[in-house]
């Protein structure tokens, strides 16, 4: 229960760690945490920490610790952390938070109770080795890699730092120069990959995201059905449910309570024209990040877009961009990776896999 | 070497054979040799020897066959019972927690309603003592009684007035202190048992978390692969991979030589 207490093993040595190798590939996102391992297992929680504010709420909760949408649930009764900004820990940015604050520390402790947590979910065996790859964004500093290795060193026998994007392209081999589109809660990344690490200039991060998209649908079911109640997590529901922008995507309609009574409203075009406002600052970005690129692989590059994260999954929203990038840019080809949530999360397990063993033998 | 018994007769070789020098091998005009190595000579005897056990099984007579039979089934009797021991544990440690589990779960709604109870006791507290004080008896009024009574001296009925005043004053102060200090008391009371409450369920969830560890050790899933992997070698676009995951690697030696030396 302590917070001293690592996930890692009690101090097994080697020999009796030879049982076996669990990979981990982690991502550590804003708003969710994903781990895959070679055990088979993966998880996904929220990237919520939450403490107790006091003894009787500790004594209430029955835990030290809560985490992911428990955490949001009980946060009343809790000191909540949203650890990471942006894939970095928060307060580890140059600017901001001083290091050594208490706001700071307090940051860390979170995102390390929080990557327990999601490691232990993944169940590793206490007998066998634990080599992981982070994923984190492009664009963090050297100072925000070493706080997340600093946390992830604790849980982990051996471990790696990758950029987020490259993970992603890397776990649907494509190694070839490409543009990966990373639509999360609060923002959108956009990031050229060549190469291993991307550069200043290869990454736009946009606002328009999953968060913007459910303001969008909300103001837009408002218009429609102005008595209508409902709260902003109801429109996230139903985006996640039912959301599509193509013309062609099937007829939405849910229930909800005008004047207190459930009434079926259809929200077709409401999702549809909200989810939409999305396409254009994407394309838009393509283009900014195409056009600054050499123009000999400019081609190359268009027909090489990868999309990924939550965001990825609005039905329709890769052939959207391909289509608005044929009118506005001349030509395009669009892809949804499987699985986007845990796009990042296997692309890094893939990367601890391929990794050889001397590399890891040298980090330990 | 393939086993014990051949590093055993290859040891026995090595002890007992006997050199000789190719020189007097010549002299004694022997001009080529055919050389077994003390390996190769341990496992053909290790083999020989095999054999001869396997033909001894199939000449094994019934009563001894029997016999064999007999000593299996006792160590597989022996190892059933130490599984049942083994099982029996676990169901102990099970019901154990399933008790303490129970009692947490009493001694968090005690704690509850002892905590209810104490707001309630200090709701109430505060709500007495306000109305003691509202209860303070008016002067005026009472010299009108007395007078009402047949006082007529005015005089007079302040000074019994004065005296009823401060006689009920005094009644007053004294029932409000026994009600505050039997009030007090049970407060302290509360608190008491509050704190041995709070000091019971530590213990006990302190309790349950350690039987929760050495009980119910979450085993674990175990990885498909029993070594460290690495890209092969028929890897797609090996070459272009190895590369990348080299590039990753020397970046985070960089980074984390750093780490380590800052
Ligand atoms: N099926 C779905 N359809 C549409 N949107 C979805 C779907 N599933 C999840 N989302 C949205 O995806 C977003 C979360 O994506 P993801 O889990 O990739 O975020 P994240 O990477 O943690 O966030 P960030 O990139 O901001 O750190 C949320 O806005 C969520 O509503
Ligand atoms: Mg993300």
């Amino acid at each position: 229960m302590s917070d001293s207490t690592s996930g890692k093993p009690a101090a097994a040595g080697d020999e009796k760690k030879s049982h076996g190798v669990l990979y981990v590939g982690i991502d550590l996102g804003t708003s969710r945490t994903s781990v895959s391992a070679s055990n088979g297992q993966r998880a996904t929680l929220s990237s919520y920490v939450g403490y107790p504010k006091d003894v009787v709420a500790r004594k209430l909760l029955k835990k030290d610790v809560l985490f992911g949408d428990e955490a949001l649930e009980n946060r009343l009764a809790l000191r909540l952390y949203r650890p990471l900004e942006h894939g970095i820990i928060k307060g580890s940015h140059d600017r901001g938070v001083a290091e050594g604050s208490a706001e700071w520390q307090d940051n860390l402790k979170a995102a390390r109770d929080l990557l327990r947590e999601a490691i232990t979910q993944v169940k590793p065996r206490a007998d066998e080795l634990v080599y992981g790859v982070v994923g984190a964004p492009a664009q963090a500093s050297t100072k925000n890699q070493k706080s997340l290795l600093e946390v992830a060193k604790e849980m982990l026998d051996s471990v790696m730092i990758c950029s987020e994007p490259f993970a992603v392209a890397y776990g649907v081999d494509r190694l070839d120069d490409c543009l990966v589109i990373d639509i999360g809660a609060g923002t959108t990344d956009l990031c050229r990959m060549h190469g291993t690490m991307p550069e200043e200039g290869d990454q736009i991060t946009l606002t328009e995201a999953g968060d913007f998209l459910d303001g969008e649908i909300e103001k837009r079911i408002k218009a429609k059905f102005p008595k209508a109640q409902f709260t902003r997590n109801m429109v996230k529901s139903w985006k996640e449910k039912f959301s599509n922008v193509l013309d062609s995507g099937p007829q939405v309609v849910v229930n909800i309570p005008i004047e207190g009574k459930p009434t079926p409203c259809d929200i077709t075009d409401c999702t549809r024209d909200g989810c939409r406002q999305i396409v254009r600052p994407i394309t838009d970005a393509i283009g900014r990040l195409i056009a600054s690129f050499d123009p000999e692989f400019q081609d190359r590059l268009k027909q090489n877009v990868l999309l990924a994260g939550g965001g990825s999954l609005i039905g329709g929203l890769d052939l959207a961009i391909e289509s608005d990038m044929h009118d506005r840019l001349g030509s395009g080809h669009v892809v949804r990776i499987d699985d986007p949530t845990y796009g990042g999360a296997n692309g890094a397990l893939k990367i601890a896999h391929d990794m050889p063993p001397e590399f890891w033998q040298k980090l330990k | 070497m393939s086993s014990r018994i051949a590093k055993t007769i290859f040891d026995l070789f090595a002890r007992q054979g006997r050199d000789a020098q190719v020189q007097d091998l010549a002299k004694q005009g022997i001009e080529k040799v055919t050389l077994l190595g003390a390996d190769q000579l341990a496992v053909l005897v290790e083999r020989a020897l095999d054999r001869a056990l396997e033909q001894r099984m199939l000449e094994l007579t019934e009563p001894e066959k029997a016999q064999l039979l007999e000593r299996a089934h006792a160590e597989f009797e022996a190892l059933r019972a130490q599984l049942q021991g083994l099982e029996g544990e676990a169901d102990a440690k099970r019901r154990q927690l399933e008790e303490l589990e129970g009692r947490l779960g009493t001694l968090h709604k005690d704690f509850q309603s002892a905590n209810a109870s104490l707001d309630a006791e200090l709701a109430a507290a505060s709500a007495e003592g306000a109305e003691f004080a509202e209860a303070d008896v008016d002067a005026a009024t009472l010299i009108a009684i007395i007078q009402n009574a047949g006082v007529r001296d005015a005089a007079a009925a302040q000074r019994v007035a004065l005296a009823i005043a401060e006689h009920l004053r005094a009644e007053r102060s004294r029932a409000a202190e026994a009600a505050a200090r039997a009030q007090r008391e049970r407060i302290e009371n509360l608190e008491r048992r509050l704190a041995k409450l709070n000091d019971t369920l530590s213990r006990t969830e302190e309790e349950l978390e350690r039987a929760l560890q050495s009980g119910e050790r979450v085993e674990g899933v175990a990885s498909i692969y029993r070594t460290v992997q690495g890209l092969r070698a028929s890897a797609k676009e090996f070459e272009r991979k190895r590369a990348m995951l080299s590039d990753i690697f020397q970046k985070n030696l960089i980074l984390q030589k750093g780490a380590a030396t800052a």
